[in-house]
């Protein structure tokens, strides 16, 4: 197509413009060079913020990499970049410096504004840059491991968005650490975002049995992260314009047998019915990480209630640091009424850091946004979110007509105002840095809410990992009064009551988290074990046979099955069920030291010497050094059993049975 | 309710054929005449529609590219089906071909059979529709279409980029509810929203 347009009448602008974003020097204009064309000013705009996306197979609804392509949207492209809804960038200028910044120059939105008023013209074609060529295949090459859905979703033509969860499980027979992840989400075209959740226990698949492999609708959830302090670390987030997520090298994430994934996706109806089916290939790191950051959370979803009509309605929260940090990202969340939100820290000197602002927020294009360089903040910082609300008949994303009371929730028609940072610790407390900060927000948290069943639960779980049992028993006995028969809670009331003696409360605990959930193995696990410890030997057994009958790759419970196998003399099956456990996992200590010390008693000492020294190469361990000790010195091998016995003297040095061994031992040895 | 009419066979059937569609006088007495966007009174020949026993035709301007029109297959789909009116799918710009528009018909739950090209831009130009999508209802007066609703289907898009989340205006609905009475067609409460045509010059 040529230009429609005298070039002559709008040449003089365009120089002004051009000579902003992409003429440099004080080249000479003449009025027909100036003309704003394809190849010569809009094509290097177009490749640089719009093709990663807008490519044939790509996430964008149509291509934009040839002239003809971009021929037919330029009046749209126009149009969506004056308005700033494209390219998709939130965050207000000045008000955090971010990565991956996709917001155009005003000189950019001015060059196509013109190129569209100019009639589009092409220009010289040898003139255009080379258009970027992407591929569908996997960013970093293959793989360490692909992870994918178990089965394809139907995203209904019409209705509603789509907010679903699925399960994907690792399966993993060791620890890695990841190093980047890339989510390939089948559809690029349907799926608006996902975040990929760890869930270190399985929560969510154990809560959904029968349909976890369909996928479970709800926008945002919960899950729970397990038996140590580990807390959430990365943003594993995919938008449209994501390629591979690349973690800095020193911070890969771990995931551990038995974790699953789950990817959490918001679906967009395209108005026909779409099958999608995602996978998630995963890179492994050839190091662990060396620096652990953290996401921490300001949130005051228990004041959101937003009366119908409201076009104002603030929700502040606040969290002073208890430690000095860096800020690496930033992730702001509301739902649909979410109008404006304002992030930032005042320093203790009084100097206020923004760390982020959207002055118009829309769900649609959320993002996690990563700061150009990591935002130093000392301790006795005040970290601040502010979020706005508008639950009018003037906010056209309202999903109620007319509007409606509308409180917190995890429903897309419910509301949320998160303010979520990946914050690294920048000073060594000598143990996990991180835990400060967890305290502090969690006695935030019970500070906006006295009865908070999540702050107590994690504040007694701190307590009891510090020692502080009696302390830890009071916090979970309060969380019980909100979540009555949680399973979680009741288990972390027995292991605070074991550890501080009481094991008849714990017993107690214990059965009653096994009552609630029959299902849940660690409850069971830690019964059983207290049975174990109590003599109730019958009982034990048949616990840890339910949890292996349940889960046969449970070598732990495997373990406690032979052990309370062997406490009851019952030597044969108890071996059987170690070499059960060692056929499917050769390196399982336990296994191997309690075969080793029934063939020992069963005067087997070929077989006992064999699996202590393979016990001895899994992990060091005093019982282990003084039993083969004593089988090497019972045939009489004396010079051989020394080193193992001073080994468990070094390893026990308060052990008098080791102490009185090893003496006779070199008593032996000298006569 | 319209009156029950089977869906029309087609109005060409050479896949790329030039249909040529006539601007015909504009008819004082007629009752259901209206005004198009552009000021003046727009009737088309009856017969060169191929459905002289339907009292009206539905168009919807539609680009297998937009997805915008797109979205609105399910919503489109709905009202014909509602209303019983003949329904066609008119693929305006000139890079569309009608194979692939059939193709893309079944693929978003549309009859093939329904689907039309333009590929001398008459339909557009005689029906003023620049948009995609794009609703044009005709009602038939002796011999000819009259427009009696050009416009968007209803007020889910107030612009691209800012959908509501609930649609307050269903325009087109109210368009058929209206001349199924025997009523005037109000005219869109709103532009439309959608991508621009690029039909034949």
């Amino acid at each position: 197509m040529k230009a429609a347009f005298p070039v002559t009448a709008i040449a003089l602008p365009l120089a002004a413009v051009l000579g902003l974003s992409v003429a440099p020097g004080p080249k000479k204009v003449h009025a027909a060079q100036a003309a704003v064309t394809w190849s010569h000013n809009v094509a290097p705009i177009v490749y640089k913020n719009c093709t990663a996306c807008h490519h044939v197979g790509g996430s964008g609804p149509f291509s934009l990499l040839t002239y003809r392509d971009a021929q037919r949207w330029g009046t749209m492209m126009q149009q969506v970049t004056t308005s700033r809804y494209m390219p998709p960038w939130l965050p207000e200028p000045g008000h955090g410096d971010f990565q991956d910044n996709r917001r155009l120059s005003a000189a950019d939105i001015a060059t196509i504004k013109a190129w569209v008023a100019a009639g589009m013209p092409q220009g010289d074609a040898a003139d255009a840059p080379k258009a970027p060529v992407y591929t569908s295949e996997w960013q970093l090459g293959p793989p360490d491991l692909i992870l994918s859905v178990a089965s394809p979703t139907q995203v209904p033509a019409s209705g509603p968005d789509v907010f679903e969860n699925f399960v994907l499980p690792a399966n993993l027979s060791s620890t890695k650490w990841i190093r980047a992840m890339e989510i390939k989400p089948g559809s690029p075209q349907v799926v608006h975002h996902a975040n990929v959740i760890l869930d270190r226990t399985a929560a969510l698949r154990r809560a959904h049995p029968a349909d976890w492999q369909r996928g479970i609708p709800g926008m945002d959830i919960t899950v729970d992260s397990g038996q140590n302090f580990d807390p959430d670390s990365h943003f594993l987030f995919w938008k449209p314009d994501s390629t591979a997520l690349v973690e800095p090298d020193t911070m890969p994430w771990r995931l551990d047998p038995g974790n699953d994934l789950i990817l959490n996706m918001h679906l967009k109806p395209t108005g026909r019915v779409e099958q999608i089916q995602a996978r998630i290939g995963l890179y492994f790191a050839s190091k662990p990480a060396t620096q652990f950051p953290m996401l921490l959370q300001l949130e005051h979803d228990s004041t959101l209630d937003i009366p119908a009509g409201d076009a104002h309605f603030v929700v502040e929260d606040s969290l002073t640091l208890p430690e000095a940090v860096d800020v690496l990202a930033v992730y702001p969340h509301a739902h649909y009424l979410g109008r404006r939100m304002e992030g930032f820290a005042k320093l203790p000197g009084g100097e206020t850091k923004w760390l982020v602002l959207v002055p118009d927020w829309d769900i649609e294009r959320q993002a996690i946004y990563r700061l150009s360089k990591p935002l130093p903040l000392p301790k006795g910082t005040v970290l601040h979110m502010r979020y706005t609300y508008d639950n009018s008949a003037g906010n056209p994303r309202n999903p109620h007509t007319p509007a409606v009371r509308v409180r917190g929730g995890n429903n897309s028609t419910d509301e949320m105002g998160h303010l979520w940072l990946q914050v690294l610790p920048t000073e060594n407390a000598g143990k996990d840095a991180r835990m400060p900060l967890e305290k502090a927000w969690m006695s935030n948290r019970l500070r906006k809410d006295p009865s908070d069943p999540t702050a107590l639960f994690n504040l007694a779980s701190m307590d009891t990992e510090a020692g502080e049992y009696t302390e830890a028993g009071k916090l979970y006995t309060q969380a019980l009064a909100t979540k009555p028969n949680d399973p979680r809670v009741l288990t972390g009331l027995g292991t605070a009551q074991s550890l501080s003696g009481d094991t008849a409360a714990a017993q107690a605990s214990f059965q009653a988290a096994v009552t609630a959930d029959p299902n849940y193995a660690d409850a069971r696990f830690d019964l059983a074990k207290i049975n174990l410890q109590r003599n109730n030997l019958a009982a034990a057994e048949a616990q840890f046979q339910t949890i292996v009958q349940l889960n046969p790759n449970d070598f732990a419970a495997q373990d406690g099955l032979g052990s309370a196998q062997l406490a009851q003399g019952k030597s044969d099956v108890a071996a059987a069920t170690f070499d059960a456990v060692l056929k499917a996992d050769p390196a399982n200590f336990d296994a191997l030291y309690n075969r080793g010390q029934i063939a020992a008693a069963a005067s087997d000492l070929a077989t006992a010497e064999a699996d202590m020294v393979r016990a001895l190469a899994v992990h060091p361990d005093a019982d282990a050094e003084r039993t083969l000790a004593i089988i090497l010195a019972s045939q009489n091998r004396f010079a051989a059993a020394l080193p193992h016995m001073q080994a468990a003297a070094r390893l026990a040095p308060a052990d008098e049975e080791t102490k009185r061994l090893l003496g006779r031992l070199q008593a032996e040895l000298q006569r | 309710m319209l009156p029950l009419t089977a869906k029309i066979a087609s109005i060409a059937s050479g896949a790329s054929r030039c249909i040529p569609w006539l601007l015909m006088p504009i008819r004082p007495a007629g009752l259901l005449l209206l005004l198009s966007a552009l000021g003046h009174a727009q009737t088309i020949p009856a017969d060169k529609l191929g459905a002289p026993a339907s009292p009206s035709l539905l168009l919807y301007f539609v680009a297998s590219d937009c997805p915008v029109s797109n979205r609105y297959f399910p919503e489109m789909e709905r009202l014909s089906s509602r209303f019983s009116v003949p329904t066609l799918y008119i693929y305006p710009n000139t890079y569309e071909t009608l194979a692939e528009s059939k193709l893309h018909q079944s693929s978003f739950g549309a009859s093939p059979a329904d689907a039309r090209t333009d590929p001398s831009g008459d339909l557009v130009r005689s029906t003023g529709a620049r948009t995609t999508p794009e609703a044009v209802l005709l009602t038939r007066q002796g011999t000819a279409w009259h427009v009696a609703y050009r416009g968007r289907i209803d007020d889910r898009y107030i612009h691209i980029g800012l959908e509501r989340g609930h649609v307050e205006h269903h325009d087109l609905e109210a368009a058929l509810t209206a001349v199924s009475a025997g009523r005037l067609a109000p005219p869109p409460s709103g532009p439309a929203v959608g991508c621009a045509i690029m039909g034949a010059k």
